[in-house]
């Protein structure tokens, strides 16, 4: 079945002067309850549930390990999908120029900004009773903190410039060098004296872990990817919306 | 000490909260952003794909 889809078209220029670029027409997304939305919520409900009634407490940290099945697949979605999808996508919009890029690239930093805002809540919560404090300025937590604050200032940047294209060009830019962060995370571990363990389950041999505690991981993983397609999805419909509006305001100038 | 885990389940309590709120929290900020937007296209005419037909 194929959807009718609303178009607004870029404002009409007098034949004298040279047309602007038109911007890529936006279609609008159907409205309604967000299924895959409630879907990937209750994913992740579920897979909290599984963990605290399901899975077996771990014998030499208690049951504060279970923040384990939150933190660790809210990070693995952040840092190994959703950055690296913005960086993706800023790449293919300086080299095309579409706008949809652009858009896309927007929506993965706001909704990965989440995920590592969760990172970095459940991470100092998990902290404190194993390691006895709440922080400490190691390389791994350091470097994540600074990758925060890298996104929310791209962000922030896209807030500060009007100009459509100049927006999506330097922005681009930020989202192409902030991935480069990602890999200095991850090998953290091993190039520096740190605190934080070594992975468990993203290494070159098997998971060192329980098949118990295994499987509620993957289904924590699944859970959290699921939930960030559906976020990501709904966020990319919002930013579809707003520039139908931001046209239809130009439009009426 | 009895050998057993050590009772620290208020930390993880606390933070399966947090995570409830971080990602509810901004699935409802994501929700009401996008109908305030919806409102604005309804309001210029734009047809809503989301509505039932007649």
């Amino acid at each position: 079945m194929s959807n009718p889809s609303f178009t607004l078209s870029p404002p009409v220029t007098p034949a004298a002067t040279p047309a602007p670029a038109a911007p890529a027409a936006v279609a609008r997304p159907a409205g309604g309850i967000d299924l895959l939305l409630v879907v990937g919520l209750l994913a992740v409900a579920a897979a909290m549930v599984r963990a605290v009634w399901f899975t077996p407490i771990e014998a030499m940290q208690g049951a504060a390990q279970k923040i384990f099945y939150v933190h660790v697949p809210s990070a693995v979605v952040a840092l190994y999908l959703g950055l690296p999808l913005v960086a993706i996508a800023s790449g293919v919009y300086l080299w095309l120029k579409d706008d949809r890029l652009d858009r896309l690239a927007e929506s993965a930093a706001e909704v990965s900004l989440v995920f590592m805002t969760a990172v970095l809540v459940t991470g100092p919560i998990w902290g404190k009773p194993i390691w006895g404090t709440w922080w400490t300025w190691d390389a791994r937590l350091t470097l994540t903190l600074f990758l925060w604050f890298v996104v929310v200032g791209y962000l922030v940047l896209r807030g500060a410039i009007d100009d459509r294209a100049q927006r999506a060009r330097y922005s681009a830019v930020l989202g192409l060098l902030a991935v480069l962060l990602v890999p200095f995370i991850h090998l953290s571990v091993y190039m520096f004296r740190t605190l934080h363990p070594m992975p468990v389950v993203l290494k070159p041999s098997a998971p060192s872990l329980p098949p118990e505690m295994t499987h509620t991981l993957l289904f924590a993983f699944a859970a959290f990817t699921l939930l960030f397609v559906a976020l990501l999805r709904a966020r990319l419909r919002y930013a579809n919306e707003r520039e139908l509006v931001a046209l239809a305001e130009e439009a009426g100038q | 000490m009895n050998g057993g885990p050590p009772d620290n389940a208020a930390y993880f309590h606390a933070a399966y909260v947090l995570i409830a709120f971080v990602y509810g929290g901004y699935a409802a900020v994501l929700l009401r952003r996008r109908a305030r937007v919806r409102q604005v296209l309804d309001r210029l005419g734009a047809p809503d794909l989301g509505a039932p037909s007649r």
